[in-house]
């Protein structure tokens, strides 16, 4: 390590009190892809999951092939549940990470905040099969939605998912 | 009215090794058409964030003078291979100079 010049330590200086714009020299792999419908419909899953797990029939308890059928689809329902909220929050990481940006977050002081709520109702529907916190997931992510779309210019409608669970779902009004 | 000056802070590696991270780019905003090999400010095509890039094309499109812009660390750069060329109107200044973080 070298020592800075007289310049740069004017800059950094000045930086220090009143903070010089970024200029992004990016260096991720150049995609340029991203869009929140694939956690937006992760989140749907979540909800979905939750209403099939409490709604499958109980097994009689004297009738051990009930309770054999009942504990596999309860089981196939929980894995699904467990992977899309696990996939939610990995979507919205990426995005969060990745495309979003300080401009952003000036524009949109309360989006770290939906973050954070994505991640804790995200865990807290993997880990309880509780409709109140999948639906909590599926609200914030769609506030989510909305912001992505916002920073892109292109406005975004609501609308009730054409399919079960049919939850309010945002969509970029192309 | 704006500073015909301004300085940027750099964030990223995909200038290096003109210019890497934490670096600071002394910018002007006069300057006629963007020349190749020159180093540029502008806003990105993709998210409107500000970017620093080289332009290494200069073509014509529907009579609009385009700049391909890359990064010198061209593997490792977000840059007109994923959004195309820019235009004039998205160019925001020429970068002068760089002061480099350290000097080795």
């Amino acid at each position: 390590m070298g020592e800075k010049d007289v310049l740069t330590r004017i800059m950094d200086r000045i930086d220090e009190s009143m903070k010089f714009d970024t200029a992004y020299a990016h260096c991720d792999f150049p995609c340029g892809i991203y869009d929140p419908h694939l956690a937006q419909l992760s989140a749907l899953t979540v909800v979905r999951m939750v209403d099939l797990i409490n709604n499958i029939p109980k097994p009689t308890a004297s009738k051990p092939e009930e309770i054999m059928d009942y504990s596999h689809d309860v089981a196939r329902a929980v894995d699904i549940k467990e992977k899309h909220g696990e996939l939610c929050k990995h979507e919205v990481r990426i995005i969060w990470g990745d495309y979003f940006k300080p401009d952003h977050l000036k524009a949109h002081p309360d989006l770290h905040e939906i973050v954070w709520n994505i991640m804790k109702y995200g865990s807290k529907a993997r880990q309880e099969p509780d409709r109140e916190a999948a639906m909590k997931l599926l609200n914030e992510v769609n506030k989510f939605a909305e912001i992505f779309w916002q920073t892109k210019g292109i406005k975004t409608k609501r609308a009730k998912a054409p399919y079960e669970p049919k939850e309010e779902m945002v969509y970029p009004d192309l | 009215m704006k500073s015909p000056i301004f300085v940027l802070k750099i964030s990223g590696n995909s200038m290096k090794p003109f210019a890497k991270d934490g670096d600071y780019a002394i910018s002007t905003r006069i300057f006629l058409s963007p020349r190749l090999g020159e180093v540029l400010i502008f806003r990105s095509p993709l998210d409107g964030v500000m970017m620093i890039k080289r332009v290494s094309r200069i073509y014509s499109e529907e009579g609009e003078e385009r700049y391909y812009v890359e990064g010198d660390n061209r593997m490792r750069s977000t840059d007109s291979k994923a959004f195309g060329g820019i235009s004039k109107k998205e160019v925001l200044g020429k970068v002068l100079f760089v002061s480099r973080k350290n000097v080795t």
